[in-house]
């Protein structure tokens, strides 16, 4: 079985002249099949009496698989892959999908001699250079005008088959269809020889061909004595020669943007071969881009409890979504706050909606859950709807205005390709925040940032903060984002101002979206982590919201209680130990070196991991620790096993889980909690762990 | 309570990581990565050795191109080319190379670079995720395109050796399951060459050849695969009463192996009826709490090969009746469950939607039926697959085989 491919720009007459070399072929006794891929399947109608076929999509669609296939002209199989209406969905993909289903039914028997692809203009994205690749074309014509589009749309083919093949030869040459125009040839000529293809044949102009089309049959078989018939005879037998390998094929070696330039000019382009443009890869650990955008938007409204949640996307994307969330909800064993599943909905977008486009998909669902009584829905979407161009915003626009009752929040993250994480959590924050109203700030109130409950019971929800800011009579407005309600959100601007639950990267980015789109200040200092940290912030917060001395220092009096606790539980090592820390950059670690300090414990070196492209934005860029002691910035876990292995600390503490690999005695910290309770916690587990491992 | 199940997507990346010595490269995004890769480290148990840098990350499992935006409208190629280069590592002996939805968009034509960097002995491409599709068709059409290209070629049959096959690793406690059934069939002469879906390596796959029958567990999961082996000579040998569910249902299977392969199955049925009998024993001696269990509800979601024995069992050991069947995986034994349920007066409990209402008893996805029982919506719930919490089990906890039956038993008895 020998393929070809024919490719050029739309309405060059590739399909005119691929079913007069079909025609030709099988007046040669060859057994031809001719495939049409464009969503407008007029390929195979000249050999059809010009009747319009069925296409392989539309034969899915409807499970008549049988009809497909029919037998034209000499018998000549024929087939449209068909795609969607102008403007929807992905041709590209259903060109991909109708391959797809071509081969899996085994649709092209290996009987055939010859099977001809008649493709869709110019080379737009990667669903149109299917044919192209190695498994279906073994031999690649274009069809090409004098006009400069014409001949711009054949360099494109020609820069598509360099990217699959770099300098392998499968393409023939071109097929110079002329329009008319004296200039024409010469153009064809220079692009010809610049490009190093000959020029296979020329069609001429001839009303024959548009005779012969308004009769439903190829100039091939109304005329077959006349120079138009006996062109498309001679490119047969090129063809025949080049399957029987007697012709040769060439490389391809487009131009670039100057070089068609001076085609267009009607200059002289000297033959060089272009380099094709390298592009710089995104590879490394600061460029890569990792997470989902998606998820991280749905994790935010999922934990908005009234707020209803479609997942506009394939089914994939939605079971992980969730399996995060029932992860994090059986270990928190927070149950009780009503986070269940039954908000969440899924699209389930399939092979149809990639080709089609998913728009009616999203429509339907918001609809029925209107209906069902939703009050707010949050619409989140993945990859697939960005990349086929789903006017989501649009769906949702025409159902609030049916539903003028429910609140619909577009929140188009489009997966990963608006971007990571950060770009994710922007544009859900921004999206959320439309619902908070103006209203004054009030006194001695805030907003925590970023709260979250541990899953550890000992340190369970930071409860002796709360008990210091009850003390000091500072009021929390709202836990962002925590079990919160939408109207809770909406009075975000009864905090007078944010203080972050602890300083991360999670805090500072919601940080910086609060500041942002609402204008409310976050603290520089999160809450108190240790007992030092907590006298100086009592003092701080006394001073800026005007807190009464003796609240001050009754707040101060439950630290004195704690502090003596820790004291009499900390016994300096008799012998100095090394030290070594890991952390994220944004980590707190003032406390952990008071507490070190206690135990007679150097700390040699801190070591942050490396903070991503993505993350830079909202990441600090320093550590504020003592300048005496050695600091290193975007250090991978490969390099800081080196250090560890160069410097042989007796013990190796940090919050990257990875840590657990080292055969260095380690301890992990698996999270952060202000207050003194935690640093209580922790400060037993590191002298148990320093007692366990020396 | 709705849950949303896995697709053959997910399907596709797991029963490609289910060869234990082989790669999955995953042509997508990182967000595509995480669960499957987290489900494979924590599932199946195998050395993991540290991978920093490009395309893996600090994860051993599953590199990837974490393609971005610019992949998108230009094409990975390029990535495509350099990540493969590790299939030409002496210690990369075969790998799955598998298209996220998103990625399929794009047209890159991975078969080809395989192709021309000469490769194609050593990697199967599936460029389409089976993204549409239900979870087992993913993971039984990608076994089927791993097996089909570790073929061989025919080999000599070997007489009493077998297959398993439509055992995934999803099922929760799989390997305690196959370390029993193996011991079963050890116990009737026969031996168990490999186990496809549920941990097998290049070498067992290849040895698989050599098998006279393939014998199924959860009929759902290969129903592709048994095609393929019986079309080159190796039929498949699958259970009237479906798959190992419950005392009856595990005799059942034992029994239809022996009467095809011609052998005489007596020690294993003594064995499931002593461990019968020492439970019945125990119930006896028990009865007043086995009676505080009768006539309770039961809901169930998961294939329809385990819900109809495990509905004969649960209605036979404690007389329960059905409240909600949910049937999940394209129900081949959909017939016969509403025949039962219609003898029982329970036809409606399919139209009752999984996990809306209290049931005493639960079976279904792991992290659903905990959330309910956390939530008192159920006396006992079983963790049937994935996705479970993160409790790591040491214990064998699937409902499958005579292990299973005790599990029951013990946890539905002492439900309270």
């Amino acid at each position: 079985m020998f393929q070809i491919a024919i490719y050029g720009k739309g309405g060059i007459g590739k399909s005119t002249i691929s079913a007069n070399l079909s025609y030709q072929l099988s007046v040669k006794g060859l057994r031809c099949v001719q495939i049409g891929c464009d969503p407008k399947h007029d390929s195979t109608r000249l050999l059809l009496n010009g009747e319009t076929q069925k296409t392989v999509l539309e034969c899915v669609k409807e499970g008549s698989l049988p009809e497909m296939v029919r037998s034209g002209k000499n018998g000549i199989l024929c087939l449209e892959t068909g795609g969607p209406e102008p403007g929807l969905g992905c041709a590209g993909r259903g060109i991909l999908t109708a391959f797809n289903i071509i081969k899996e039914k085994d649709i092209i028997s290996e009987d055939a001699d010859i099977v001809l692809y008649d493709v869709l203009g110019d080379v737009v994205c990667g669903g149109f250079a299917i044919p192209l690749r190695r498994e279906y074309a073994d031999c690649v014509l274009i069809v090409t005008s004098g006009e400069f589009m014409s001949l711009y749309a054949a360099n494109n083919v020609l820069r598509g088959i360099r990217n699959f093949d770099r300098d392998n030869k499968r393409v023939a040459g071109l097929i110079f269809n002329d329009r008319g125009d004296y200039r024409e040839l010469k153009n064809v000529k220079l692009f010809a020889e610049a490009v190093d293809l000959p020029i296979l044949t020329h069609v001429p102009r001839s009303k024959l061909f548009a005779e012969s089309e308004a009769a439903g049959v190829t100039v091939s078989e109304s005329y077959p004595d006349s120079p138009e018939a006996i062109v498309f005879e001679d490119l047969a037998d090129v063809i025949t020669d080049i399957r029987n390998g007697e012709r040769n094929l060439f490389a391809p070696h487009p131009l670039d943007e100057d070089q068609m330039m001076r085609i267009a000019r009607g200059e002289t382009v000297n033959k060089l071969i272009t380099s094709r443009h390298e592009r710089v890869l995104a590879l490394s650990e600061k460029e890569v881009l990792r997470g989902c955008g998606a998820a991280v938007a749905t994790g935010i409204f999922w934990s908005i409890r009234d707020c209803d949640i479609i997942i506009h996307g394939p089914a994939s994307c939605s079971y992980y979504f969730r399996s995060n969330h029932d992860r994090s909800t059986i270990q928190e064993k927070v149950l009780d706050r009503g986070l269940d599943r039954d908000r969440v909905f899924s699209t389930d977008l399939d092979e149809r909606s990639f080709i089609y486009g998913g728009c009616r998909r999203l429509g339907d669902l918001l609809q029925e859950r209107c209906q069902h009584g939703s009050s707010n829905i949050a619409v989140i979407t993945t990859c697939v709807p960005g990349i086929i161009g789903d006017d989501v915003k649009q769906v949702c626009s025409q159902a609030g205005l049916q539903y003028p009752d429910v609140r619909i929040f577009p929140v188009i993250v489009d997966g990963i390709l608006k971007g990571a994480a950060a770009q994710a959590r922007k544009e859900a924050l921004k999206q959320l925040f439309t619902v908070v109203e103006d209203e004054t700030p009030r006194q001695q109130c805030v907003n925590i940032i970023g709260y979250t409950r541990s899953i550890d019971p000992v340190i369970r929800s930071a409860e002796d903060i709360w008990q210091i800011m009850d003390v000091l009579g500072i009021e929390v407005n709202c836990k962002v984002f925590y079990n919160n309600t939408l109207e809770e959100v909406s009075h975000l601007h009864r905090g007078s101002v944010n203080i972050m639950f602890v300083d991360n990267y999670l805090s500072r980015a919601i940080s910086q979206s609060m500041r942002a789109e609402l204008g409310i200040q976050t603290l520089d200092e999160p809450l108190p982590v240790g007992f030092n940290d907590c006298y100086r912030w009592i003092d701080d917060m006394a001073t800026m919201m005007n807190i009464p001395l003796d609240r001050r220092d009754d707040a101060q009096k439950l630290i004195d209680s704690r502090r003596k606790e820790i004291e009499s539980l900390i016994r300096p090592n008799p012998r100095r130990i090394r030290v070594i820390l890991y952390f994220t950059i944004n980590s707190h670690i003032g406390w952990l070196m008071d507490i070190l300090g206690l135990m007679n414990a150097e700390v040699v070196g801190v070591y942050c991991s490396v903070v991503n492209n993505y993350q830079s934005e909202v990441s600090a860029t320093r550590l504020d620790i003592d300048e005496s002691i050695e600091v290193g910035y975007d250090t991978d876990f490969e390099r800081f096993k080196s250090i560890v292995d160069k410097t042989d600390p007796d013990i190796v503490i940090g919050n990257i889980n990875k840590i657990a690999d080292l055969r260095t005695p380690h301890y992990v910290l698996q999270e952060l909690r202000p207050g003194i309770g935690f640093t209580i916690e922790c400060a037993k587990r590191i002298n148990r762990c320093i007692r366990v491992s020396l | 309570m709705s849950d949303l199940h896995m697709d053959g997507f997910t399907g596709t990346l797991l029963a490609s990581e289910s060869l234990l010595d082989g790669v999955t490269i995953l042509h997508g995004s990182g967000g595509c990565r995480s669960l499957p890769m987290s489900v494979s480290i924590q599932k199946l148990k195998r050395d993991h050795p540290h991978k920093e840098g490009e395309f893996f990350f600090h994860n051993s499992r599953m590199p990837c191109t974490y393609i971005d935006l610019d992949d998108y409208i230009y094409g990975a190629s390029s990535k495509i080319e350099l990540i493969l280069t590790m299939l030409s590592h002496d210690d990369v002996r075969f790998a799955t190379i598998v298209e996220s939805p998103g990625v399929s968009l794009i047209g890159d034509s991975v078969s080809d670079c395989i192709q021309s960097a000469g490769l194609s002995d050593k990697a199967v491409v599936l460029d389409s995720g089976y993204y549409s599709e239900d979870f087992s068709t993913g993971f039984d059409q990608t076994l089927t395109a791993i097996v089909r290209r570790l073929y061989p070629g025919k080999r000599p049959q070997r007489p009493n050796a077998v297959n398993l096959i439509g055992l995934p690793f999803t099922i929760s406690g799989y390997e305690y399951v196959l370390e029993e059934l193996t011991f079963m069939l050890h116990l009737i002469g026969v031996d168990v060459i490999a186990s496809i879906g549920s941990g097998s390596t290049i070498r067992s796959i290849r040895d698989s050849f050599e098998a006279s029958y393939n014998i199924v567990v959860i009929p759902e999961y290969c129903q592709a695969i048994g095609g393929f082996y019986q079309d080159i000579g190796i039929p498949s040998i699958a259970s009237p009463s479906g798959a190992p569910v419950g005392y009856d249902a595990i005799s059942d299977w034992i029994a239809s192996i022996g009467s095809i392969m011609g052998l005489d199955v007596s020690p294993a049925l003594d064995l499931i009826q002593r461990e019968r009998e020492r439970t019945e024993r125990i119930f006896d001696n028990s009865s007043e709490r086995v009676q505080y269990m009768n006539f309770r509800t039961y809901s169930i979601s998961c294939e329809s090969s385990v819900a109809l024995p495990l509905m004969a069992w649960l209605t036979k050991t404690f007389k329960m009746v059905p409240k909600s069947i949910e049937l999940i995986e394209s129900p081949i034994r959909l017939q016969e469950i509403k025949d039962f349920l219609e003898r029982i007066g329970g036809l409606g409990s399919l139209e009752e939607p999984f996990g809306r209402g209290y049931s005493d008893v639960l079976f279904g996805i792991g992290s659903m039926v905990y959330c309910l029982k956390a939530r008192g919506e159920c006396l006992e719930a079983f963790d049937v697959r994935m996705p479970s919490n993160d409790y790591v089990d040491l214990m064998p906890k699937s409902i499958l085989g005579l292990q299973g039956c005790r599990m029951m038993l013990d946890r539905i008895c002492n439900a309270r």
